[in-house]
């Protein structure tokens, strides 16, 4: 076959117009910097500049504490530097005793005391003080986790509808992402050498990367399997989706789609969020290949001089999505067959007791914006109690939820009594539908790119919408909110029926017309909100909802036909208001 | 070319002017040509701008840049600095001030020029009646409060009595033109109207502002001390529950008080209110009530708030108090030392008035047993040269608790602590000739500074800074926590990066399992501070006596004989040798 795309360059030398960062992986010894000798310096809560930019490779961010910057520049102190570290779990799924060790970690190595589910199926510390990241690292290594490709340009944690024990299907599901997981981890012993102190760091012969590189991907990956008729992963988010086709209760294989990712920039316009295309359908064991080789696409064709521009969503946009589909058969030597039909149905988690294939129980319980501790002492006390029983595993949902699973019928009574016990509802039942459907990213103050408030401010606002939706007699209709403190989309504001995205503090764009199974995206109806503005918006829009909607039409669906918003036509809609 | 009386004034001024200053009187003569009109080709002298940035994403910091080369290339000395390391108090002696500022969230200044928008907005901001300025602000017009920041600055500098060199110019996410435009318009403005900063008598003369007018300096002392102004006080610890220490800031203006870095400053302390009101209490007596002690006739209040110690007992003061009570047990108790520091401790003056009350109209006799209030010295923190008519004051507030529970405090270090701005404290300078910056700039220093002393270094660096010292520095510090014990550290991390401060050590004892203090660090850096005596190395100690400077003084005797291959006796003798040369000074209380 001819070629199709201009031939990549010798992949290990910087090109000239490279960005920064480029040059940080480049001169980086794999991923290695100067980290240990910054972890050994005292005279600072920090480490340097570019090695900031190494430790998300290793599942690591430099945070400080936004709320105390102020203050400690006139105590004439440094920021209040300390660390988030984030697991990679493909999946979602934890032992109980994995749990335990979590659970101690982050009560005594951070500074929060908390754990922090995350939108991806992951784990989050926060506040870690420099001098706890290898103690605390080396805690949970014991326990078989890592945080390796956690974060950086790299593919990050792959996510998977949950459970595995529902159906052979979902098994064989969370088996693959396991499988894509293992087979693009970067290869360098950086990680064991700086946190787990496995001798190195410099000299030696030289590691290679087979699929990184030396300059790894240009921006990060995100990889997810979605089991319908649950979208719970937001399949069409991921740079590149998998979604189970079951036929006659067995996996048949994947719809593939490419090219999805939701992070933008205020007002640039090259800058928008894109729902992945469909291209084929593959056989269940090719999924790790075609993982493998659509990364090693992205590695030779994506933007690496304007990291703005760099998700391979624009890659594919840019090289046109039939370009896309001939370069991939050429890489892994075989055509994507016609997709195949499926359907959704919904993005919620079931956390009702129930049974899945094998007869064991499972259940679960909703975790506001995924956070385990501090402001909810009852919640971690209790997860901590049912983890020392030791009959159940612990999965976190793409909806940054708790289901535990994997119980016998003794199990299910000694679990039940824990939770009434501690006070602790499972199913979301006594929920509204709001709240079931909100989301929010971690934002201030520890995101150093949030620009305004997200889990502290979007729970108040459920709140105050929740009174409203009592009074309209629509507090259980399922409607999705969804709130960042950027515009770069970790709680996939974009796709939320309702979306709020940070502009400065309290001041949001505000995003409507999504639909409620994430196969469309949302519009910029309004821009730099305030919150009284925010909220009279919704009590109109949803006050026709309540009136006008048709039977069983979800809300995001209604504002396009009431014409309150229009569906987005190109990246112009995410930047200029409709309202 | 000239006449004879002028060709004499010039060559007595060549003869008597130092380098800088003749470089200056060139210029100032250059200046005058080209303000005189004459047809020279000369580029005017010395019309010297400051160019300010307050910048997050570096596109403020690009644009001052900028405009500095396009300064520089038309003969203009331009200096660029950064708003988050800015000394504000040169803001006086600026005269021509181009700021470049981006505005943020919610119509905020970037987070690193918080502090300088802070002092140029508050109450402390001087008036610039000399300064011309214009600012550029940057922004993003979708935002509601578009190029708040900048236009801020630019009505304050216009309150403060500054003239508007240009009209402010705000740009949008595509700064360049505008920024383009702006640029060119003060390089034209600059360039063509040198005149206006060179009317003689305001301009700073290279190295005729180091030396200070030491005139006036008798007139204040510890017995006729100086009201100093607080300027600001600050709890560098914040609410750490563990260590209570204050920056503190008085003002020295019109004191005529100049003082070298090293030198401390005297201040009387008073006794808090509540003790006041106690000490009356178990006397029975009232605040206004006229008092004679010793000849000297002043109201109850005045005597126990200024003039006595009322929160600390000593034996003396027992045994003049149980003689005056005529107490048996008390004065058994007098008279056993470890018995009376036993009782001493956690008691104050109205604790032993009450518990061995006398007789009604004794008050005048029981405050004369007590100690007379005495100043206490505070190493200064500051440089004058850094910081012109400041002194600014690291001060380690002792707490310890009261027999009754109630928290008592170190008087001097209370009373400074609780001081707000606006308030006043009477001191006075206290000189320590044996605490003294190396005469030679080029000579390194080692300074040594754990815990409250580390604030002469602070002087140290300012001064050495100013100086334009070329000598390596290198510093040793500790406390228990970095997080919130690091005093200054700010500032040493911004000397590291100005490549003023070339070795920084810190001991924290309670971060790592491990208790490390400063004399550990030392003696890690064994070969490294070796080679430093070897080139010369004043050595600096300043703190604690007993609880460090001795360790202290071991470790380097160890470091000397270890690196020097000398036996410990020799060591110890070099040591004295560099005492008795002036390389190694303590400031040890």
């Amino acid at each position: 076959m001819a070629n199709i795309l201009p031939v990549a360059k010798d992949p290990d030398t910087l090109a000239e117009n490279s960005s920064p960062v480029e040059k940080t992986k480049h001169d980086s010894r794999g991923l290695r910097g100067t980290i240990a000798e910054g972890l050994s310096d005292d005279t600072t809560g920090a480490i340097s500049d570019t090695d900031t930019q190494l430790i998300k490779f290793h599942g690591i961010y430099q945070q400080d504490d936004r709320d105390l910057r102020t203050e400690r520049a006139e105590r004439k102190l440094e920021p209040d530097y300390s660390f988030m570290i984030r697991l990679r779990v493909p999946g979602g799924l934890v032992t109980a005793q994995q749990w335990l060790a979590l659970d101690r970690a982050a009560t005594d190595l951070t500074r929060t005391g908390t754990l922090r589910l995350t939108t991806r199926q992951t784990l989050q510390f926060h506040g870690v003080p420099k001098e706890n990241l290898r103690p605390l690292i080396q805690s949970y290594n014991r326990m078989l986790l890592d945080s390796i490709a956690a974060c950086g340009d790299v593919n990050r944690n792959v996510m998977c509808t949950p459970h595995p024990g529902l159906s052979a299907a979902h098994r064989q599901c969370h088996e693959a992402a396991v499988e894509i997981s293992r087979r693009l981890l970067p290869a360098t012993r950086a990680y064991h050498e700086i946190w787990l102190e496995k001798e190195r760091i410099a000299g030696g012969p030289p590691e290679t990367e087979p699929l990184y590189g030396r300059h790894y991907l240009p921006r990060k990956f995100k990889i997810g399997v979605a089991v319908p008729p649950a979208n719970d992963v937001d399949v069409y988010s991921q740079d590149i989706g998998f979604i189970a086709v079951v036929e006659d209760g067995a996996l048949a294989g994947f719809n593939v789609c490419v090219g999805g990712g939701l992070g933008m920039t205020h007002g640039d316009v090259r800058t928008y969020p894109r729902l992945a295309d469909v291209i084929g359908f593959c056989e269940p064991q090719a999924a790790p290949d075609i993982a493998w080789h659509t990364a090693a696409l992205q590695r030779d064709h994506g933007d690496r001089s304007e990291r703005k521009l760099a998700r391979f969503k624009y890659t594919v946009a840019r090289l046109g999505i039939d370009n896309v589909i001939q370069e991939l058969a050429k890489r892994t030597g075989f055509s994507l067959e016609r997709e195949r039909p499926v359907s959704f149905e919904s993005r919620q988690d079931n956390l009702e007791w129930r049974r899945d294939a094998q007869g064991d129980w499972q259940t679960g319980v909703f975790v506001q914006n995924g956070r385990i501790g501090g402001d909810t002492p009852k919640l971690q006390s209790a997860l901590r109690a049912i983890a020392e029983l030791d009959c159940c595993h612990f999965l976190l949902t793409p909806n940054q939820n708790l289901l535990f699973t994997a119980m016998s019928d003794k199990d299910r009574c000694k679990v039940k009594k824990l939770l009434a016990k501690h006070g602790l509802a499972t199913g979301g039942s006594s929920l509204t539908g709001l709240r079931r459907n909100s989301m929010a990213c971690v934002a201030l103050p520890s995101c150093p790119l949030a620009m305004a408030e997200a889990e502290r401010y979007l729970p108040d606002l459920v709140t105050k919408l929740e009174e409203l939706l009592g009074e309209l007699g629509i507090a259980d209709e399922n409607i999705s909110i969804r709130m960042t403190g950027c515009p770069n989309g970790c709680a996939r504001p974009y796709l939320g029926e309702i979306g709020l995205v940070g502009k400065a503090p309290g001041r949001y764009n505000l995003f409507l017309g999504a639909s409620y199974l994430g196969e469309r995206l949302s519009a910029l109806h309004s821009e730099n909100l305030g919150t009284e503005a925010i909220f009279a918006i919704l009590k109109d829009l949803l006050g026709d909802y309540a009136r006008n909607r048709n039977d069983k039409e979800p809300f995001g669906d209604y504002l396009l036909r009431a014409g309150k918003t229009v569906p987005p036509a190109g990246p112009a809609s995410f930047h200029h208001a409709t309202a | 070319m000239l006449q004879a009386d002028h060709m004499r004034a010039a060559e007595t001024l060549a003869r008597e002017l130092n380098d800088s200053q003749l470089a200056w009187v060139s210029g100032y003569f250059a200046a005058k040509v080209s303000q005189n009109g004459s047809r020279t080709t000369a580029p005017p002298a010395a019309a010297a701008a400051t160019i300010l940035f307050g910048s997050e994403t570096g596109n403020g910091k690009a644009v001052a840049q900028e405009l500095a080369a396009q300064l520089g290339a038309q003969g203009i000395a331009a200096t660029v600095a950064d708003m988050a390391n800015y000394k504000t108090a040169k803001i006086k002696r600026e005269k021509n001030l181009l700021a470049v500022v981006s505005t943020h969230g919610d119509g905020d200044p970037p987070e690193p020029a918080l502090p300088f928008f802070n002092f140029l907005l508050g109450s402390r901001a001087p008036k610039l009646p000399d300064l011309h300025y214009s600012v550029l602000c940057l922004g993003d017009s979708s935002y509601e409060h578009f190029c708040h920041a900048g236009g801020k600055l630019d009505d304050r500098f216009a309150q403060l009595g500054a003239q508007r060199l240009a009209a402010k110019t705000e740009c949008d996410i595509d700064f360049e033109k505008p920024a383009q435009k702006w640029r060119a318009s003060i390089a034209a403005l600059l360039g063509k109207d040198t005149g206006l900063n060179m009317n003689g008598h305001s301009i700073a003369l290279p190295g005729w502002e180091n030396q200070r007018p030491r005139g006036d300096e008798r007139k204040y002392g510890r017995k006729n001390p100086f009201t100093a102004a607080v300027l600001a006080n600050i709890c560098l610890t914040g609410d750490s529950p563990h260590r209570k220490t204050h920056h503190i800031e008085l003002s020295l203006e019109n004191a005529g008080m100049a003082y070298e870095p090293g030198d401390s400053l005297g201040v009387w302390p008073k006794n808090p209110s509540w003790q006041v009101r106690k000490t009356a209490k178990a006397l029975g007596m009232s605040l206004d009530e006229p008092l004679t002690i010793d000849d000297e006739e002043a109201a109850l209040e005045i005597w126990l708030r200024d003039k006595l110690e009322i929160s600390q007992l000593t034996q003396p003061v027992l045994k003049r108090y149980s003689e005056l009570c005529r107490d048996s047990d008390l004065s058994r108790l007098a008279s056993d030392r470890n018995a009376a520091r036993e009782f001493a401790h956690g008691r104050v003056a109205a604790d032993l008035f009450s518990l061995h009350p006398l007789p009604e109209g004794s008050g005048a006799q029981a405050l004369a047993t007590l100690r007379r209030l005495t100043p206490r010295l505070y190493s200064l923190a500051s440089s004058n040269i850094a910081w012109e008519d400041e002194a600014h004051l690291l001060v380690g507030v002792d707490k310890y608790s009261g027999i009754d529970g109630s928290e008592l405090q170190g008087v001097a270090s209370g009373y400074l602590s609780s001081l707000a701005e606006g308030d006043s404290a009477s001191v006075y300078l206290h000189s320590n000739d044996a605490f003294r910056l190396p005469e030679n700039d080029s000579a390194p220093i080692i300074m040594i500074g754990p815990g409250t002393g580390v604030a002469p270094f602070r002087a140290f660096m300012a001064e050495r800074e100013e100086r334009g010292a070329r000598g390596k520095n290198w510093l040793f510090f500790g406390e228990q926590r970095r997080r919130n014990d690091f005093y200054y550290q700010s500032e040493w991390q911004v000397r590291q990066q100005q490549g003023l401060l070339h070795e920084l050590n810190v001991a924290f004892s309670r971060d790592r399992k491990e208790k490390v203090y400063v004399q550990h660090k030392m003696r890690e850096q064994s070969g490294r501070l070796w080679q430093w005596l070897q080139d010369g190395a004043h050595v600096y100690v300043c703190g604690n006596e007993t609880r460090m400077a001795r360790d202290v003084e071991v470790a380097l005797v160890e470091v000397i004989a270890s690196e020097g291959a000398m036996a410990h006796e020799a060591a110890l003798e070099q040591l004295e040798e560099m005492r008795s040369s002036g390389r190694y000074c303590r400031d040890v209380y």
